[in-house]
């Protein structure tokens, strides 16, 4: 039975916690969410409590939920915050990383002052295609690489091309412009191929 | 197409078409930044994107290094993993049970 999350009828229903409400949404999305956390890095119990953390927030504030933006992208929003309290918590995510400038060290790395791939395709060209698809199949390779990126490109990376979010609610749940998350995204794959390529790859002429 | 193939069509269209021309071409820089980000390219530019992947190697290697890498990371994160599915369908019974009334 499909039910449209966005309903006020439904709303209405949650915010009396009714019991079918409640485990419809629960359930709905639950699996993602532990996803998600894991994705970001989490073990198994961090993501645990983190999810079920989400939730009682959830709860706790839905009677304020005004329907402004879609449910999931409100859960979705609380639960990158949860996630930010554990990264902060273990001191792998500061303010700095947050307010980050766009700089385009990456960029200048791999292009030249005409924008063409830098030193003639022979430095920081993609290198051969099935090479590479060989490295980023393997799942160890991809953790280590994830493991690399900052946090919010990781998010940003994960929402986008994992759950296949919208551009708008993936801006609503980080709270950045739509130019911001174009730069991330780019920097995020970037910065993933690169180190796919050059950590387990070595560099190699097209 | 062969890989050397392309290199060379590539070298040879930066070196045989006119300098005013290359400047309104798209640089691998954008194309990069386009094939990273589709969602909000113009119809002109997907176009521009479309010939420009025929003619450079480079961007035409990286266009395919992304579609691996998405697949890659959906098979990571995607893969049924049924002690999992066990493991949140617990979580889901005790968070329902924790926030709705009986």
């Amino acid at each position: 039975m499909d039910i449209n999350v966005s309903d006020p009828v439904f709303l209405n229903s949650l915010k009396v916690k009714n019991r079918e409400a409640v485990s419809y949404i629960v359930k709905k999305y639950s699996k993602q969410l532990y996803n998600a956390a894991v994705g970001q890095g989490l073990g198994g119990d961090q993501a645990d409590e983190v999810v079920q953390s989400t939730w009682a927030s959830f709860f706790e504030g839905v009677e304020r939920f005004e329907g402004r933006s879609h449910i999931r992208t409100y859960v979705f929003g609380i639960l990158y915050n949860k996630i930010r309290e554990v990264w902060r918590y273990q001191k792998k995510f500061t303010d700095t990383e947050d307010a980050e400038g766009f700089d385009d060290l990456v960029d200048g790395q791999m292009f030249d002052n005409n924008g063409l791939w830098g030193k003639e395709f022979s430095g920081y060209a993609p290198v051969d295609p099935e090479a590479f698809m060989t490295a980023s199949e393997n799942m160890s390779i991809i953790n280590g690489c994830l493991d690399g990126l900052k946090k919010k490109h990781r998010m940003a990376f994960y929402l986008k091309e994992v759950e296949g979010e919208d551009s708008e609610e993936i801006c609503n749940i980080l709270g950045i412009t739509r130019t911001n998350l174009g730069v991330l995204l780019y920097r995020a794959k970037q910065l993933l191929r690169k180190c796919i390529e050059d950590k387990y790859l070595g560099k190699a002429m097209v | 197409m062969n890989m050397k193939i392309r290199v060379f069509i590539h070298l040879l269209v930066l070196n045989l078409t006119p300098k005013f021309l290359l400047r309104r071409l798209a640089k691998c820089q954008d194309v990069a930044r386009w094939i990273a980000d589709s969602e909000k390219l113009s119809f002109s530019q997907r176009v521009e994107l479309f010939f420009h992947k025929l003619y450079c190697p480079p961007c035409h290697v990286y266009d395919q290094q992304l579609k691996h890498m998405h697949n890659s990371f959906i098979k990571l994160f995607k893969k049924h993993r049924p002690d999992v599915e066990t493991h949140i369908d617990r979580l889901c019974e005790s968070v329902i049970d924790q926030h709705s009334k009986k």
